[in-house]
Formats: C-alpha cells, sequence, structure tokens
C-alpha cells in the first residue's frame, strides 16, 4: 500500500516537473518566435517601402535572357522604323551572354550587319533600339564603305548590340 | 541510568501507530528536579521527591546530579539509600543538608531523621512533582531543554528522523507543489501571449506582402522571399550596385563626326566604335590633312595616336587613325 502510494506521488511529482519544462521550453520557444516576427516585421516593412520605390525606378538589366525572336522582332521594327528594307537586313546572330567581370549582371550580345543603308538610317536604325525601354545598348558600331563599288551615301554597318541580364553567380 | 528498551519501544510503536509524536523521553522525577533546581543555587547535598509512595532521592554536587536512588517510602530503604551514597560522597559537615519536595509522611521523617541526622528544608517556591513536571512538558514542546537526560536515543530514537518536521515537510512540498503549478500556469499564459504577437507579425508580414504583390500568394516565408525580390529588384535598376558603364558606340560616333573638320576634303571608309576603342580609315588630299583632323580628334578627348599616311598612287593620301577613347568621349555612356 505505502509502495503503491510512493509511486502515485512519483509519479505525479515526474508529472509536474515534466510540465514545468515543457511549458518553460515552449514559452521560451514563443518569446523567441514573437521577438524573430516583430523584427520580421519591421525588416518587411522596410523591405516593401523600397519595393515599391525600386518598381517605379526604369529597369537596367533583364531578370531573364530575353528570346532569341524578341531581339530579332525588335530589330525588324528599328529597321523597319528607320526606313531600311528587309534584304538590307542581312545577318542577326545572337551571341553567348558572358559574365562583366564580378558583377551579378551578364552581357548578352547580338550581332547585326547591314548592308547598303545610309548613315541616317543608320543613326535613326541604331537610335530607335536605345531609345526603347528595352535596355538595348551599342556597345560597338562599324561602318565601312564599301571598296569594290561605289555606292556613293550607301555604307555596310556593323553593329553590336547589348542587354545586361541580371544573373547573380549562385554561391559555391 | 538505564531503562527497558525493549519495553519501552512497544509502548512508542503504539504511540506512533496512533499518530502521536514522541519528542523525548524523560523520567518524571528528573524533569521535576530540574524544574526546582535549573537557573538556581541550592545549598543543600540532597534532594528528595516525595510522591505518594515512591520516594527519590538526587545527590546533587555543583547544583548537578550525581546520584539517583528511586526507593519505597520505608524510612530504613531511604536511610540506607543515603548512608551508602554518604560513604561514597561524604559530606563536610556532620549533618547532611536534605531539602524534600511534595510531601513526605511525619513518621517517615521522624524515623529517617532519627537514623541520619539530616538538616531538612522545605523548598517553598518549587512546584510540587505533577506540577514541575508538566511545566518541563511545556518546555520540552517548546523546544527548550528541560531535563539532563533524554532517552529518546539509540534504540529509542525515532525510527523516521523526518517526522517531527513533518508537518514543516508537508507544508513545504504543498508550496512546492503549488509554486509549480503556478509557474506552469505562468509560462502557458505567458507562451499564449507571446503566441498572440508572433501571429500579429505574421498577419502583419502577409499585409506587407500583399502591399507590394496583391495578386500573388502570400509565401510561408515572407521575410525571404521580400528579401530576394528586393535584391531581384535591385539588381535590375541598378540600385546600390556598381553597374559597370556600358559604352554608347552611337554616341561615341556622333562625338567623333562632330569633330571631322567640315571644310576638309574627306573620303571616310571605316569608322570602328567599341570598346576595344576607335579605328577612322578615310583619304584625304595630303598627309597635313590626316594630321589635321588628328589634332581635332585629339583636342576632343580622344586618346588617338599619330595617324598613318600613305600616299595613294592616284592621287590623294590614305590615313588610318586608332586610339582609344578618352576620358572626355567616354561621357558617351550608358550606366
Amino acid at each position: 500500500m505505502k509502495r503503491r502510494q510512493s509511486l502515485w506521488i512519483g509519479i505525479f511529482v515526474v508529472g509536474l516537473l515534466i510540465s514545468v519544462a515543457w511549458s518553460y521550453s515552449r514559452y521560451c520557444r514563443l518569446r523567441a518566435a514573437a521577438a524573430a516576427g516583430q523584427a520580421d516585421l519591421r525588416d518587411c516593412a522596410q523591405m516593401a517601402s523600397r519595393i515599391e520605390k525600386l518598381s517605379r525606378r526604369p529597369t537596367l538589366a533583364s531578370d531573364h535572357e530575353k528570346l532569341a525572336t524578341e531581339t530579332t522582332r525588335l530589330i525588324e521594327e528599328a529597321a523597319k522604323s528607320a526606313g531600311i528594307s528587309g534584304d538590307r537586313l542581312i545577318r542577326i546572330s545572337p551571341e553567348s551572354p558572358a559574365r562583366l567581370g564580378e558583377t551579378p549582371y551578364k552581357e548578352k550580345p547580338t550581332g547585326v550587319l547591314l548592308k547598303n543603308v545610309t548613315l541616317k538610317q543608320i543613326v535613326e536604325f541604331v537610335h530607335a533600339l536605345l531609345s526603347g525601354e528595352h535596355g538595348l545598348n551599342a556597345k560597338s558600331i562599324r561602318i565601312a564603305a564599301p571598296r569594290e563599288q561605289d555606292t556613293g551615301e550607301e555604307w555596310t554597318a556593323e553593329i553590336v548590340l547589348t542587354y545586361l541580364v541580371y544573373d547573380p553567380a549562385k554561391p559555391k | 541510568m538505564a531503562i527497558d528498551t525493549a519495553a519501552m519501544r512497544q509502548t512508542l510503536d503504539r504511540l506512533e501507530a496512533l499518530g502521536v509524536e514522541v519528542a523525548s523521553i524523560c523520567p518524571t522525577a528528573l524533569l521535576a528536579l530540574w524544574q526546582a533546581v535549573h537557573g538556581r543555587q541550592l545549598e543543600t547535598d540532597f534532594v528528595m521527591l516525595a510522591d505518594g509512595s515512591r520516594i527519590e532521592t538526587f545527590r546533587l554536587s555543583d547544583s548537578q546530579v550525581a546520584a539517583w536512588h528511586s526507593t519505597s517510602d520505608s524510612p530504613q530503604e531511604i536511610a540506607r539509600a543515603v548512608q551508602a551514597d554518604l560513604l561514597i560522597r561524604p559530606v563536610e559537615s556532620a549533618s547532611p543538608r536534605l531539602i524534600l519536595l511534595g510531601k513526605l509522611p511525619k513518621d517517615v521523617e521522624f524515623r529517617l531523621t532519627q537514623r541520619i541526622p539530616l538538616q531538612i528544608g522545605r523548598d517553598e517556591e518549587a512546584s510540587v512533582v505533577p506540577a514541575a513536571a508538566q511545566a518541563a512538558m511545556e518546555c520540552l514542546r517548546k523546544g527548550r531543554r528541560a531535563g539532563w537526560v533524554d532517552l529518546r536515543t539509540d534504540a529509542l530514537a525515532p525510527q523516521n528522523v523526518w517526522k517531527p518536521l513533518r508537518g514543516l515537510v508537508r507544508a513545504a512540498v504543498l508550496l512546492s507543489i503549488s509554486l509549480t503549478i503556478v509557474l506552469t500556469a505562468a509560462f502557458c499564459w505567458k507562451a499564449w501571449r507571446y503566441g498572440k504577437i508572433a501571429d500579429v507579425c505574421r498577419d502583419g508580414q502577409e499585409a506587407e506582402f500583399r502591399k507590394v504583390y496583391p495578386n500573388s500568394r502570400v509565401p510561408t516565408n515572407v521575410r525571404s522571399r521580400l528579401k530576394s525580390e528586393l535584391s531581384r529588384l535591385a539588381g535590375l535598376s541598378g540600385a546600390g550596385i556598381d553597374v559597370p558603364a556600358q559604352p554608347n558606340a552611337l554616341e561615341n560616333l556622333r562625338r567623333l563626326t562632330a569633330e571631322l573638320p567640315r571644310a576638309m576634303r574627306l573620303r571616310v571608309l571605316e569608322m570602328r566604335m567599341g570598346t576595344g576603342g576607335l579605328l577612322l580609315e578615310g583619304q584625304v588630299r595630303s598627309h597635313g590633312d590626316a594630321e589635321v583632323i588628328f589634332q581635332s580628334l585629339k583636342r576632343a578627348g580622344f586618346g588617338v595616336e599619330a595617324p598613318k599616311t600613305e600616299h595613294l598612287v592616284n592621287g590623294g593620301v590614305s590615313f588610318t587613325i586608332a586610339g582609344k577613347l578618352a576620358e572626355a568621349a567616354r561621357e558617351g555612356t550608358s550606366p
């Protein structure tokens, strides 16, 4: 009888201690969660505010590599607006993107070859591409007069257009 | 002093079984004597406690009990005990002094003094035996000392040393249990409060997310998602990132052509403008004209080198000017 009583008392005491330990650990866990939640809420409010501001800013780079067809379409539209007929837009050659130094950006080049176009058409063509909100840039321009035959004001132009792709390097 | 512990043990066990706590075991005579002599300087050799038919005679030495003789009320027996004690511990005076507590029959007292020349005195201040023992017990109950001897030791010692403190232990245990329950309740309540705060913060985070992305599903980890979105947007807009300058070849081409002398007869065969630098090939009338173009470009800030010229068979001079885009020319860059 006495042993059974001692056993029940022991179970009761152990149960009490377990309940205190459990409630204390829960209290500590939720206190940390509340503190972290408050800090996270402050951070989230600040980040949301900055995101709103940044969303209104013009983009400098694309967040993905544009499809070749998209770039080609832009080039064709620019050529059309510059009065360059399709047979003078000789070549469009997308190249592989290359990382710009240690930056999180990659540069995606696309070569364009125009033949028998005037200087005015070249300038309008490039300007049309650069003035749009596509983030395109003329990295290099080579303008050459055909030597074999004198075509007056008509030139051959090799233009390398580029745009930036935001692509941070994956941590190793 | 010795007692029969086996018999006393049985008595103790019975008392304890009935829930009686025995704090100490003291002979009644010793308790009464303690009450009579404690804290007093009695000028006596013997103290006699007369309580009914039993006579307790104590030999004192410096107010301490030196011997205890328990006898019947027979004068001969009492006298033998006193005489035996005097043989062991003789007194200086011819007639030993004795203080009587309680009531000794007159004839016993007379016959005793006939046998031994005792100076018998009576302590008027001392209580009678039962009352003195009762007073001594009260002292014991209050935790004070009430005698020279406590037989509640060794074989008669309490089997459970905590038993006398049972009340205190019980109170402490109850207090501990109450405290534990209160603590558990307090932790649970505080945890519930913190849980509510965490919920409110989570709702706040979701509201912040919906504010900027109203049509998107709220992710599990809002902070992480907003952080990655912020990082992405900062990257796309170039905010806070050192974006390398992108040379605008069209602008540099415009600058180059603007610097070519208007009045000079000049035929351009090739113009190249890019990150590698610039190249201008053409034909002019003379070597000097090529030099003029070179100087003009140099003044404009292009880092050009001196022109290479070559006289043509059919007249005129071909020239090549190459160089780098100097700082002034780099103004035509886009971030």
